[in-house]
């Protein structure tokens, strides 16, 4: 044990990792858990005296929900509670620490910020790659799981709870029997993940059992990015794209811009260069459903995802790559040759991508073109694949099932995420998992598989546990605790483990190993080292090393020719992954179920998307539920018309439907997974018949059009010159004419004002979500949303525009705009809302009595209105999740967004402490933005960034003409089409 | 009441129709008018007692399930903030300047025929301004703190009221106008209470309104004072009529939402208020007056010249729509043009937008043929719809105009819940048993005003000749 | 000393009893009153009454209420507790009217009503008056005119206003 001396923490500045080391954080966390511990009631008496009544409650909440758990979990590191708490630390001080969250198998690093010892935000890691500071929906949302109360708890076998230690005894047992054939009759079926740790273990368990197998699935794969590279390169290797240099990307189905691993990276790197002169991007999009990408793109190209790949070889034809030219319609051609002539205009300088739902050929014809235009090693680099073994694919499913009813496996170890629910269509897998004597089931939840197991395990959430993981490109990041486990669980590395009989070591130990013995370090030296990399959050000289690679034209050309190409008419079924739920793995989260889709802002929701158009063809009208069937399978699914959808294709999201996994996740939407064959993305033939009943959608936003109003607005690139040169902005900025003698903020210290730049917003709601979970926002659930009471505080408006088969997009982020002469604040009878001298529109929540009269005279509608107690009873556990320094408000009260007035005050008081001016305050929308869209700081440094934004030529004040002087600047969108397509 | 005879008053242009038929003697007077209270309890008003009663208690039931459960019990959401609650409130406060209308400001002009139906008016007004007062109260989110904290107290957190909000101007000008109302009500009534004591046989009855009667005994040295002060009381109560709605308009006018931000509102909704007033006072007088026999004292002159009063205030109020329409189409404002142009007339609640103009426009319109006018049936049906209109109109201006504002983004529609439902009949129904109550033991014709209107109508006639 | 008694007199038309009343004032009885259901035309002169003082009443309390609106609002908003409120100046604002005049006007209702209860000394269900039945007409047809005399004074003064006219006499038993 190094000693307890007290060392500077990882403050409320996350890019100023501070010196202590992780030991003392880890201990100090675990010593607050274990008082929250029945087990250490004698140790409460430890607890710091000054703690405040507050975070004394709230342990008192805590234990009474982790009453009793201390029974049986894997062995800890020794706890030692503070005997003198450390100067810096004090009761609702927050405390972040580094950690990573995989997702899909890569990780992507965070800092967790705790207060009281329990994680309450979630930061992006600006040191992590794939981070670079921001974060994503599905990491804020992972926090709402580490509290969800309905997670799994204990180990369980055929009903009966098992400790940890008889769980141990009995994996001895099975163990044993299974070396007797060399685990002829074991079988492993695991969620990917590029964790060394993990992957090490394995191989010591493949040691142990030969003759074991081990399957990676997991329902959304990447195989034929990997099968494209295998053609194209005659070996499997990651294409890394890099937009920071790209100036013409070609999107052939890739959203690069959400979900994809990488997308966090990808969006600042994109948005970057949205910024109108020489070195602004130009996105072309080829896609069938509008995609988050697709909103962003300067041409977008509707058409059936199985003719993307026509419209691919087109292109490739006209830049040379291949031959004979494919069967176009004429628009679709001319738009392929505008394309190519762009792409080699931009030789060295351009991209193409190819999105996880194309044919590996495409995929080989991408990296073809790209090593025709000489992208190679500027915008694309190409490394060994980082997932390697731990690679899912589509396949080892239905391979399993073969295994199990051939009565080959007693034993199944699954950690792969329900493959009850997603099996492919037709693969009853549930039914085959009853069939195994031995099915252990590792989740962090009670799901469709578990009730078919034999055994079932909770599963620790990454937050709990120890561990590792590796990014895109191979960065590895170590994954620490930041708070025990809530429940009795387990995490991976210790399940694993109990198979070498080393489960009971305890998962840090195995990590710390692990990398003890990779990095080489004498013993005595690594412990600094370690602890350099659990506080930094990456681990240096890990990352794959990029590789040259030759393509192979031919083998490019023949994979096209073998590619299938879609039959004339018919319709076609596209499979897409939710923007909220993913592959479905999200369904417990009701943050993320109320997250409005990006683009048809449905909430609580999925539907069967098609253009209006296929509509009329099939005599189908929006909000119909229609019977969707693929010869002998079908679903009962609601249409919904998109605009901007490619004819003749429907596309339904994946991840709804659940019969299972909590209150929040049973039947809400559409389970598509029936319709779906193992990896299948597009299937042809489908039937759409309408049936009777009309279904009612829970929409966030009803209107799309901006009725020729001037709000969110674009300009072309070459029409913002003549703009910006006519001044065509300055009647929507600056002071309007008013009779009131302005209130003088110049003078103030501080005058606090945000930047929206429409350039760069994407769309992708990360700053919704990182809103809820800073500012302690009730989710409401379908009805009420139906009824228009969503509680989001910031909201993203999207707005179409053109024609409705194929519109222009944008997206603008409205949050309070803090207006200097709000008319939220004079209609107010009791002084509920009032102006600081700082110019923040401040909401007293306990003077409020709730006329409602403030939103209702508010052009912006950001105000939100408490209408019930949205919260009737909070287990004990969510009261973890609450944001101590923010207000939890009741039924009956106004509420609205504040400029994250904690943070100002939070860095107020520690500037008064160090006697120096506040620095930099990011609200928690900023800091997830990946975009650097939203820009926050003082109005009265003219250094400061907001206030050139707010100079800026671009800067508009939205519905100016009210008078309402916002505090909130918006930059107008500059879109760069291509002047041949125009 | 009417000032000193001494003040000539002009001889009655339209002498066959007169105030009062026949020549009755105070003591006819006196007998025929206290009848309803007197007399045996009719069944039919035992009945509709009945029903009233029980649509009140939809409205108790309404209102707890609000205070218990909160305002997402009601259809309210964003952008709709306010609804059925304030509709309610500003259609029930209109209604009831109607009755201050009448007893005061025509009392001024010395117009004599509001004499036998100036106390209906009046009972009228306090009813409904009690329905009224309720909704500001109970339309907030926290009724509990709002009860309080909307008066000028000093409170522990040492903040005051904001008086720069029109809900604030909104709580002064209702309480005040409650008060007010009520004095002149019951100052009114003193005489008539008098009379009932003196003419009770009971004892009961004689010492329960010789309680409220105060102990008045005619006396010429109170007449002189109470003269005055009633007259005085109508005086202000005038301005004070017509202050009361303009501050309620505020409540829009002051506002920046397309469909609010009218400065034409005040004029418009008082007279709005006057219109769907005398609508509702020929409401209840017809029926009434059917079924106390009080045709000799309200006469169809009474009628007549309400419906006159209703031509002329839906003129001004279709004169308030055409302005507002020609404004939003003048400003160039295009927030305004879409909701005047595209929201009102076909939006999502065009069916409402078009009743509002048909009862409150086109109804009225049949007033100019005397017909119409003595056609009892027809004014009373009409008086019901034109209720219905002004109704509507406030939908209209609250709801509409609120579900489509400035970023399209935001508009969202608005659909009454079942709670909704039970306070709107529940307070319709409330305010019919008070003034049901009031017709069984109140005077409900001015029994002193009319012996001294009756007397000065037979002393003209005496008297013509020197007046000639 | 001898204690006042009042005596009521009833007289059938308005003529007949001003006659008996200026015939009592000229018989140097002062303290008389009439008691009719409404207000007579012309009764103020005959009995002489001063101006009422319910106006200025009314004046002076509107007033008040006027002027102590204004400091509320002002002390309220701008003094004791000054907020930035929607960058509305805090100076006399358009804003404080409404609240001004319905002050006034409260306080002037209100004031005329109670200063009415003052003059007449109400509430006072009970008044001897009310003992003589007959008197119950005074509210209801009958025109009364009440005399208060010195007790040893009552049956000249009854006979005197039997000569006047009066249909009835009546006198009011002693309080009580």
């Amino acid at each position: 044990m190094p000693s307890m001396k007290s060392l500077p923490v990882i403050q409320d500045e996350p890019r100023a990792p501070g010196h202590r080391s992780l030991w003392q954080s880890v201990e100090e966390l675990e010593a607050r858990a274990a008082v929250s511990r029945g087990e250490f009631a004698a140790g409460a008496a430890e607890v710091p005296p000054e703690l405040s009544r507050r975070s004394f409650m709230q342990i008192l909440g805590a234990s009474a929900a982790l009453g009793g758990l201390a029974a049986c979990q894997p062995p800890r590191e020794k706890i030692v509670p503070f005997v003198h708490e450390p100067p810096e630390d004090r009761p609702g001080k927050r405390f972040h620490y580094a950690t990573a969250l995989s997702f899909d198998g890569y990780a992507t690093g965070l800092l967790v910020g705790a207060a009281d010892g329990r994680p309450v935000k979630v930061e992006g890691n600006p040191a992590h790659p794939a981070s670079l500071g921001a974060s994503s929906t599905w990491e804020q949302g992972a926090l709402l799981d580490l509290y969800d109360p309905e997670r799994a708890r204990g180990i369980w076998r055929k009903g009966q709870p098992l400790s940890w230690r008889g769980f141990l005894a009995e994996i001895q047992q099975l163990a044993k029997v299974h070396d007797a054939d060399g685990g002829a009759r074991l079988a492993f079926l695991l969620a990917p993940d590029a964790s060394p740790t993990q992957a090490d273990l394995l191989r010591r368990i493949q040691a142990r059992f030969p003759k074991a197998r081990f399957h990676a699935w997991a329902p959304i794969t990447e195989e034929n990015a990997a099968e494209g590279a295998r053609i194209a390169f005659g070996r499997p290797l990651d294409a890394r794209p890099s937009l920071d240099a790209a100036r013409a990307i070609l999107s052939l189905d890739a959203d690069f811009l959400s979900g994809h691993g990488e997308s966090l990276r990808l969006t600042r790197e994109f948005a970057r260069h949205r910024e109108p002169g020489a070195g602004m991007n130009r996105l072309y999009v080829a896609e069938p459903a509008m995609s988050l990408t697709g909103a962003n793109a300067d041409h977008r190209f509707r058409m059936r995802g199985t003719e993307v790949a026509s419209f691919a070889r087109a292109v490739a034809v006209k830049l040379g790559v291949v031959p004979i030219a494919p069967a176009l319609s004429p628009e679709l051609a001319l738009a392929a040759k505008a394309v190519a002539a762009d792409l080699s205009a931009n030789r060295g300088r351009s991209l193409v991508l190819a999105g996880a739902r194309q044919p590996p050929a495409v995929h080989a014809l991408a990296h073809a073109m790209n090593a025709a235009l000489g992208n190679v090693g500027v915008t694309v680099t190409y490394s060994r694949p980082v997932l390697g073994e731990a690679a899912p694919s589509a396949a080892s499913l239905p391979a399993l099932a073969k295994e199990i009813q051939a009565g080959k496996v007693d034993t199944l170890v699954i950690t792969a995420w329900n493959p009850a629910h997603a099996a492919p269509a037709g693969l009853d897998f549930g039914a085959l998992l009853a069939k195994v004597p031995n099915a252990v089931y590792h989740s962090i939840r009670e799901d469709e598989t578990s009730r078919r197991c034999s055994w079932r395990v909770a599963a620790s959430h990454p937050f709990e546990s120890w561990g590792d993981g590796r990014s895109r490109g191979g960065v590895a990041s170590l994954v620490q605790p930041l708070i025990a486990p809530l429940y009795e669980s387990v995490s991976t590395i210790d399940l694993l483990a109990s198979f070498l009989g080393q489960g009971d070591r305890g998962a840090m130990q195995h990590v710390k190993a692990y990398w003890m013995a990779r990095s080489a370090i004498d013993p005595a030296f690594f412990e600094p080292q370690w602890e350099r990399w659990l506080r930094q959050g990456v681990v240096p000289g890990t990352a794959e090393a990029s590789e040259t690679a030759l393509v192979d034209v031919a083998a490019v050309a023949s994979s096209l020719g073998r590619l299938s190409l879609p039959k004339g008419d018919g319709v076609e079924l596209a499979f897409a992954p939710s923007y909220g739920l993913f592959d479905g793995r999200f369904g417990t989260n009701a943050w993320l179920q109320e997250l409005p889709d990006p683009i048809t802002k449905v909430s609580w929701d999925n539907a069967a998307y098609l253009s209006e158009a296929t509509a009329k063809r099939l005599g189908v009208a929006d909000g119909q539920v229609a019977t969707l069937a693929l010869g002998n399978r079908s679903v009962q699914a609601p249409l919904k018309v998109m605009p901007g959808h490619a004819d003749d294709a429907v596309t339904l999201a994946l991840g709804y439907g659940r019969s299972d996994g909590s209150a929040v996740s049973k039947g809400v939407g559409v389970d598509a997974y029936p319709l779906r064959d193992a990896g299948a993305w597009f299937a042809p033939g489908l039937s759409v018949k309408a049936g009777k009943g009309k279904h009612k959608f829970a929409i966030a936003q009803g209107h799309f059009g901006m009725e020729g109003r001037p709000l969110a607005l674009d300009f072309t690139s070459e029409k913002w010159g003549h703009a910006e040169g006519g001044g065509e902005l300055e009647h929507l900025r600056g002071m309007p004419a008013t009779l009131q003698v302005p209130v003088d903020y110049s003078k103030q210290e501080y005058s606090w004002g945000m930047s929206v730049d429409l350039s760069r917003c994407t769309g992708c709601n990360g700053c919704v979500i990182a809103c809820q979970e800073e500012n302690n926002i009730a989710t409401v659930g379908k009805e009420q949303v139906a009824k228009g009471r969503i509680m989001h505080w910031i909201r993203t408006d999207r707005y179409f525009s053109g024609p409705a088969a194929d519109p222009e997009t944008i997206t603008q982020p409205v949050m309070c705009q803090q207006c200097e002469t709000a008319p939220c604040e004079y209609v107010c009878p009791v002084n509920a809302t009032v102006h600081s001298e700082e110019g923040l529109n401040e909401m007293v929540y306990n003077r409020c009595v709730g006329t409602r009269y403030c939103s209702n005279n508010c052009p912006y509608k950001v105000r939100r209105f408490n209408f019930l107690n949205w919260r009737p009873e909070v287990p004990n556990v969510q009261t973890l999740l609450f944001n101590p320094d923010v207000t939890v408000r009741s039924r009956g009260v106004m509420e609205k967004c504040t400029y994250c007035v904690q943070r100002i005050e939070g860095a107020r008081i520690d500037a008064r402490a160090g006697g120096k001016k506040i620095g930099f305050v990011q609200t928690a929308c900023q800091q997830a933005c990946p975009a650097e869209a939203i820009v926050f700081g003082n109005l009265n440094d003219p250094q400061s960034r907001v206030r050139k934004l707010h100079d800026d030529a671009r800067r508009y004040d939205l519905l100016h003409e009210l008078g309402t002087r916002p505090r909130t600047a918006y930059l107008v969108k500059i879109r760069n089409p291509n002047p041949e397509l125009a | 009441m009417t000032p000193p005879a001494t003040a000539a008053v002009p001889a009655d242009p339209l002498a066959p129709m007169p105030l009062i038929a026949g020549h009755p003697s105070d003591a006819q007077l006196n007998t025929e008018l206290l009848a309803p209270i007197f007399g045996p309890t009719p069944q039919a008003w035992k009945m509709m007692v009945g029903m009233a009663a029980m649509g009140t208690g939809l409205l108790f039931l309404g209102l707890t399930v609000t205070i218990a459960r909160g305002i997402g019990m009601w259809g309210n959401n964003q952008p709709v903030g306010w609804a059925y609650d304030i509709i309610n409130f500003v259609w029930w406060i209109g209604i009831g300047h109607a009755g201050t209308l009448i007893s005061a400001i025509l009392l001024l002009f010395q117009q004599k025929w509001r004499t036998s139906i100036n106390r209906f008016a009046e009972a009228m007004t306090i009813f409904a301004v009690m329905q009224a007062a309720m909704f500001p109260l109970v339309h907030t989110g926290r009724p509990w703190f709002a009860i309080y904290w909307l008066f000028p107290y000093p409170s522990t957190m040492g903040v005051w009221p904001n008086f720069k909000s029109p809900l604030i101007w909104d709580v002064f000008a209702v309480s005040t106008y409650f008060t007010i109302s009520l004095l002149f009500w019951y100052l009114g009534l003193i005489p008539d209470l008098a009379t009932l004591r003196d003419t009770a046989k009971k004892k009961s009855q004689r010492i329960a309104y010789g309680i409220f009667a105060l102990g008045w005994k005619g006396s010429s040295r109170h007449w002189q004072h109470y003269r005055i002060g009633y007259l005085i009381l109508a005086g202000i109560s005038t301005p004070l009529v017509l202050s009361v709605h303009s501050i309620v308009s505020f409540d829009f006018a002051v506002s920046l939402l397309p469909g609010w931000h009218t400065t034409i509102f005040p004029p418009y909704f008082v007279a709005g208020a006057v219109f769907g007033g005398f609508a509702m006072v020929l409401t209840l007088v017809i029926p009434a007056r059917k079924a106390f026999r009080f045709e000799n004292v309200i006469t169809n002159r009474h009628l007549e010249n309400m419906a006159k009063v209703m031509l002329v205030t839906s003129m001004i109020v279709g004169y308030g729509y055409l302005m507002e329409n020609f404004i939003a189409w003048y400003c160039g404002n295009p927030y305004e043009a879409y909701l005047f142009f595209k929201t009102r007339p076909f939006g999502h609640y065009a069916a409402i937008y078009w009743i509002m103009l048909a009862c409150n426009v086109l109804v009225p319109q049949t007033f100019w043929w005397k017909k119409a006018r003595t056609n009892v049936a027809w004014l009373w049906v009409a008086s019901i719809l034109v209720g219905l209109g002004m109704w509507a109109e406030r939908f209209v201006i609250i709801v509409i105009s609120l579900s489509r504002d400035f970023l399209p983004s935001s508009w969202g529609n608005y659909a009454p819940t079942w709670v909704d439902w039970c306070i709107f009949v529940g307070t319709l129904s409330f305010f019919s048993l008070l003034f049901l109550l009031f017709l069984r033991f109140v005077p409900s014709v001015a029994v002193a005003e009319v012996k001294e209107l009756n007397h000065e109508m037979q002393h003209e006639k005496a008297h013509a000749g020197e007046h000639a | 000393m001898s204690a006042t008694r009042v005596i009521l007199g009833q007289y059938p038309t308005v003529d007949s009893l001003y006659g008996a009343a200026r015939a009592m004032q000229a018989a140097g009885h002062s303290a008389l009153d009439f008691h009719s259901p409404y207000p007579l035309p012309g009764s103020d002169e005959v009995l002489r009454l001063k101006r009422s003082p319910v106006p200025f009443i009314a004046g002076a309390a509107a007033f008040v209420g006027v002027v102590s609106a204004v400091l509320m609002q002002w002390w309220m908003n701008d003094i004791d507790y000054p907020l930035n409120v929607a960058n509305r100046s805090v100076v006399p604002t358009p804003t404080w009217m409404p609240v001004t005049f319905e002050l006034g006007v409260l306080l002037a209702g209100t004031s005329i009503f109670f200063g009415l209860m003052a003059l007449f000394r109400f509430p006072k269900p009970y008044d001897p008056l009310f003992e003589v039945e007959a008197f119950r007409s005074a509210t209801i047809d009958a025109l009364w005119l009440s005399v208060s005399v010195k007790a040893d004074q009552v049956p000249s003064v009854s006979d005197e206003l039997r000569k006047l006219g009066a249909a009835q006499v009546e006198l009011v038993p002693e309080e009580a």
